[in-house]
């Protein structure tokens, strides 16, 4: 009798344990902001975060100091990476994007691709990837040769609205933010196939793409994603999560940052050992 | 002596007028200059996302003669300020709302900061 109210008791607390706490992902630290934050990318020494709103990007630590800042960007959005260079949309500037390499910060030239909103950018080191938020679009570009992949439009290999990108594996995946997907193309711009689309999204703003899954940031529906590169669901977090603009993958660990909250969450993948 | 304070005064004296021109809290003027201005608000609904917030101040920023946009994402409300003393013309405004994909609606001017 004393075993199976032991049984009852231990099953009673199992059923109150969080979803995030159950799943593939679970959640092991809060790191505070004094800003909210819009994009993430790993450096040499700890972690960029773009703080649109202030119109620079800061160095953190994993307590949230605030270890360097750079200031007098023009409204930087999704960071990415290219060895130890920040690379840094400026969204509101389409004559250039910004490079940071070693505390000194760059601009490169990209006024003849006639960008209207940079919204991010990233590159494998072969191709490079903007996202063109207002002309519907992803411009690629390679060694003699740029074109663009999509146009504006709700159908299959159409986009509406994108804010995010990654290349990986010879794939582009796109977060077709207000079409409430992720949709990715090869690198000769064919569509290959839509993520996402059954979740019922609420502005796919940010995605993260790392050997065998993906995240993607449910903005209005305070949701993180997780799916398999085939598109098949793993998981999705939503205790603690507000107005998501960026994810990223780090070693075993997915942050989330939090625009309405002025946080980043820390996950660790739960393997099992 | 005499001289020296005198020359401190003429040199402060742009000093002095740069301080009586600073915008009034929360305000971000991004070019500041003396003289007439003239003030706009507006509405816009579904500014929730910052991508729809900065894109309509980027859109708004290419209306000639604008000196400051704030946009208050909770609320809606856009203020604008304008150098001179004409009244932008309503159909630029609304064209670069348009251009952000919003619509505008409630567009009042005023000579002095809206409250």
């Amino acid at each position: 009798m004393r075993g199976f109210c032991f049984l009852v008791l231990l099953s009673a607390c199992a059923a109150q344990q969080r979803p995030e706490e159950t799943g593939e992902w679970r959640f092991i630290d809060e790191i505070k902001l004094d800003f909210s934050p819009m994009g993430i990318a790993t450096g040499k020494s700890g972690f960029w975060v773009s703080d649109v709103g202030g119109k620079r990007v800061v160095q953190i630590d994993l307590s949230g100091n605030i270890v360097n800042i750079v200031t007098d960007l023009d409204r930087p959005m999704h960071l990415s990476k290219k060895g130890e260079k920040i690379l840094i949309p400026q969204y509101v500037n389409d004559k250039a994007f910004a490079v940071l390499e070693n505390g000194k910060l760059n601009r490169v030239d990209i006024s003849e691709l006639q960008i209207d909103g940079l919204a991010s950018l990233f590159t494998d080191g072969k191709y490079t990837a903007f996202v063109d938020f207002y002309h519907h679009r992803i411009v690629l570009q390679s060694i003699g040769k740029t074109f663009s992949i999509g146009k504006k439009g709700h159908e299959e290999g159409q986009l509406f609205y994108p804010t995010d990108v990654e290349i990986n594996n010879g794939l582009v995946y796109v977060a077709d933010a207000y079409n409430n997907r992720v949709q990715v193309f090869d690198l000769n711009g064919g569509y290959v196939s839509t993520i996402g689309e059954s979740k019922n999204i609420k502005v796919a703003s940010g995605i993260t793409v790392n050997k065998d899954r993906l995240a993607l940031t449910d903005f209005e529906g305070n949701r993180i994603h997780v799916y398999d590169k085939a598109g098949s669901w793993i998981q999705t977090i939503s205790d603690g999560i507000s107005k998501p603009s960026d994810v990223l993958f780090f070693r075993d660990e997915l942050f989330i940052l939090n625009f309405g909250s002025k946080t980043i969450l820390r996950f660790r993948r739960y393997t099992g050992n | 002596m005499r001289n020296s304070r005198f020359l401190f005064l003429i040199l402060s004296f742009p000093f002095f007028l740069f301080s009586c021109a600073t915008p009034p809290e929360g305000q971000v003027i991004e070019k500041t200059e003396l003289g007439k201005v003239i003030y706009a608000q507006i509405y816009v609904e579904g500014l929730s996302c910052p991508f729809c917030a900065y894109g309509l101040e980027k859109k708004l920023k290419e209306i000639e003669g604008l000196l400051s946009v704030k946009i208050n994402i909770d609320e809606g409300r856009v203020n604008l300020i304008f150098e001179g003393d004409r009244r932008p013309a309503k159909g630029k405004i609304e064209a670069a709302v348009n251009e952000a994909g919003f619509s505008a609606r409630a567009l009042s001017y005023s000579n002095t900061p809206f409250l």
